[in-house]
C-alpha cells in the first residue's frame, strides 16, 4: 500500500508540472491595457443583427459579457468543462442551437473564457443550429 | 438465430445489461468531476474478469446509450471506437500484466491520449487546424484524465476484480 501511495503522490506531482508547463507555454495569453471591441449579434429566425461598441481594460471575451450581462441581456450556463453562453439579448438557444463565435470573420477556436480581447477586432455571435 | 446470439446464453444477456448499465451509472455518478471517470477502470475489469466479447457488446450498448441520452454529436462517434479499442488492448495485454500497477499504466496512457484520439476524429469532420487546436485546448483535461484514470485503476482494479469474480461466481452457479 505504501508502494501505491507514492506512486498516487508521484502521479499527482507529475500531473501539476505538466498543467504548470501548459499554463506556462500553451495556455492564451490576454492582453492588457485598453481595448475598442465590437461585438455583433446576428440572430436570423428573429431578423436580429445588432452591433455594440465597447471600451474595455479586461483581457478575456467572457470577462466583458459578464460585465455587460444586462445590456447585452446574456445568459450563461455553467458546465463541466467552463462556461457556456446560451442566450444574447434575451433569445434563448434552443436545444438543436448554439452561438457560434466568430473572431474577425473567422470561426474561433477556443471558448469564450479562452478568447483573447484585441484592439479593434470584431467578435461576432451568430446563433447557429447543430 | 445468428450465430453471435446463438453463442449467448440469457445469464449472458442479463449480464451485459448489468455491466452496460454500471458503466452508465459510474460515468453519471461522476460527471460534476471534469474528467474523472471510472468508465476505463470498468472496462478493464470486465475485460480481464468477464471476457472480451461480453465486454465489447456492453461497449456498444454504453455508446449507445451515450446517444441516446445526449443527442448523436461527432465526438460519441468516437466511443465507438476508443472504448473497444481499450477492450482489445487490455485483452491483448491480459497475458503480460499480472499485476494492477501493469493496467494503471494503461489506463493512464489511455487518459492522456483521450484528446488526441477525439481530435483525430474531429479533424475528419471539420479538418486538422480544429483538430490540432481541439487537442492543444484539451491538454490540461487529457492530463487530468490521465493522471485520475492512473490512480482510480492503482487503487480500485484488485478490490473491485476480485469481488467482481466472486459474485461472478455465485452468478454462474
Amino acid at each position: 500500500m505504501k508502494q501505491k501511495l507514492i506512486l498516487v503522490v508521484l502521479a499527482v506531482i507529475i500531473g501539476g508540472l505538466f498543467l504548470w508547463g501548459y499554463n506556462a507555454f500553451l495556455a492564451p495569453e490576454g492582453v492588457s491595457g485598453e481595448k475598442d471591441i465590437t461585438l455583433e449579434i446576428i440572430i436570423e429566425r428573429e431578423n436580429i443583427n445588432e452591433t455594440f461598441n465597447f471600451n474595455t481594460e479586461h483581457e478575456f471575451l467572457l470577462e466583458l459579457l459578464k460585465e455587460q450581462e444586462d445590456e447585452l441581456q446574456a445568459s450563461f450556463e455553467e458546465h463541466e468543462l467552463g462556461t457556456m453562453l446560451t442566450g444574447l439579448l434575451d433569445i434563448e438557444a434552443q436545444d438543436n442551437e448554439f452561438y457560434l463565435v466568430l473572431v474577425d470573420g473567422e470561426q474561433a477556436e477556443r471558448g469564450i473564457a479562452e478568447i483573447p480581447l484585441q484592439d479593434e477586432e470584431i467578435y461576432t455571435f451568430e446563433l447557429t443550429e447543430f | 438465430m445468428n450465430k453471435l446470439s446463438s453463442s449467448l446464453t440469457v445469464r449472458d444477456i442479463a449480464l451485459i445489461g448489468l455491466m452496460s448499465a454500471t458503466i452508465t451509472a459510474g460515468k453519471l455518478a461522476l460527471s460534476f468531476i471534469p474528467n474523472v471517470e471510472v468508465v476505463t477502470l470498468l472496462f478493464i475489469v470486465y475485460t480481464v474478469s468477464l471476457g472480451v466479447k461480453k465486454t465489447l457488446l456492453a461497449s456498444f450498448i454504453f455508446s449507445t446509450t451515450e446517444i441516446l441520452m445526449y443527442g448523436f454529436a461527432t465526438w460519441l462517434l468516437g466511443y465507438y471506437l476508443f472504448w473497444p479499442l481499450l477492450i482489445l488492448i487490455t485483452a491483448l495485454m491480459r497475458k503480460i500484466i499480472q499485476t494492477e500497477y501493469g493496467y494503471a499504466l494503461l489506463a493512464g496512457i489511455f487518459g492522456l491520449l483521450f484528446g488526441a484520439f477525439f481530435a483525430l476524429i474531429e479533424s475528419i469532420f471539420y479538418g486538422y487546424v480544429y483538430g490540432f487546436s481541439y487537442w492543444i485546448r484539451g491538454l490540461p483535461f487529457d492530463v487530468v484524465h490521465g493522471i485520475s484514470n492512473f490512480i482510480i485503476v492503482l487503487l480500485l482494479y484488485k478490490p473491485l476484480g476480485n469481488l467482481l469474480q466472486s459474485q461472478f461466481k455465485k452468478f454462474s452457479s
